[in-house]
């Protein structure tokens, strides 16, 4: 029975809950509902999307409550079915996307001088591929664990840690350096930092 | 540039990132939740209407043969319906004259023809049979016999 005391309950006690009571998992969805949705629409460029990879990671969720394991959290399990599902959403469309992709500049690079005005999520979508930026919002936007990261990108734990080191690199190579735009314009020159 | 410093620009900016996610979006779960769950209770409901209907279909074919049957064999009459006939009874003024009539007259003839044919045995036995001897012969055959007892003595 969802009383006002599941609002203190965790997440995985509200979901061994609502394997006999339907309500609790309405409480579980209502509670993740916007930090699924930032997770998608950061990972997610098409609106569309996002709102129909939602609704089948709650709906997937829902009928696959029993298969959920307490020794993770909630929201690794609930990340994991929506990353999935926006995969699949994005398979139907890749000519659509890789429309998209062949819009963008060819210049990566970001024109503006100092480093904590840029854009870095933004800039990093641009320079890094889907799994390397889904993987560093997890660890850096969601503060999920490597494990967890791990569970949800279902890779190994070393590859979340060398995806995430190599990410961070790729994109402190396409922010401006700290030596100044000199030295920026003197890598363009010699075609390193590219 | 600092690792550390890009680590906590993007943290920061992630905090900072926060769509509101659109109204209809969160009643479209609920809808979709509480359709899955709609859909569990479903598949009873075919088996409900199957059975439903069978039961229906059994009771109007029951109905029928019932109703519309064939005519069979025509139904034994009821009791009340048979009418006794009784036929009246011969006007005998002396039933034991009228019971003589039916019992005597065989016994006589079988007494009859029982004595005719005693009388003809009879015939028959005393013509095979030779006839028994006098007295006479008898007194000498007696007087033989004595006269030979006292000899003797």
């Amino acid at each position: 029975m969802v009383t006002d005391t599941s609002n203190s309950l965790t997440d995985e006690a509200l979901a061994a809950e609502a394997l006999t009571d339907p309500r609790a998992f309405n409480q579980l969805a209502q509670r993740h509902h916007r930090r699924l949705f930032r997770f998608l629409s950061r990972t997610s460029s098409n609106p569309a999307d996002v709102e129909d990879a939602m609704q089948q990671a709650f709906v997937k969720a829902y009928t696959k409550l029993h298969q959920f394991n307490p020794k993770f959290r909630f929201t690794t399990w609930l990340f994991t079915i929506a990353l999935r599902e926006l995969r699949v959403l994005s398979r139907r469309a890749t000519t659509a996307m890789s429309i998209d992709h062949a819009a963008e500049p060819a210049d990566r690079r970001p024109q503006r001088d100092s480093f904590e005005s840029v854009d870095l999520w933004g800039q990093a979508k641009r320079v890094l591929n889907r799994q390397q930026f889904t993987t560093l919002w997890l660890r850096y936007g969601e503060d999920l664990p490597p494990r967890d990261i791990a569970r949800v990108m279902r890779r190994p734990r070393v590859w979340v840690s060398v995806t995430i080191h190599r990410a961070c690199a790729i994109l402190r190579d396409a922010l401006p350096a700290d030596d100044g735009p000199a030295m920026n314009s003197q890598r363009e020159a010699t075609g390193v930092a590219s | 540039m600092n690792q550390d410093r890009l680590i906590a620009s993007l943290q920061s900016q992630a905090r900072g990132y926060d769509p509101d996610p659109p109204v209809h979006l969160q009643r479209g779960v609920l809808d979709a939740l509480a359709q899955v769950r709609r859909a569990e209770m479903a598949p009873r409901m075919p088996f409900l209407r199957v059975g439903w209907a069978v039961l229906a279909t059994a009771a109007a074919v029951a109905l029928a043969v019932l109703l519309w049957r064939p005519a069979g064999p025509a139904p034994a009459p009821h009791r009340d319906n048979i009418v006794k006939k009784t036929t009246p009874a011969p006007s005998v003024p002396n039933p034991i004259a009228l019971a003589h009539q039916f019992l005597d007259d065989p016994m006589e003839g079988e007494l009859r023809a029982l004595m005719q044919d005693l009388s003809r045995t009879t015939d028959t036995v005393t013509r095979i049979l030779p006839a028994p001897k006098t007295a006479k012969t008898n007194d000498k055959a007696l007087q033989g016999a004595a006269n030979s007892r006292s000899s003797q003595a």
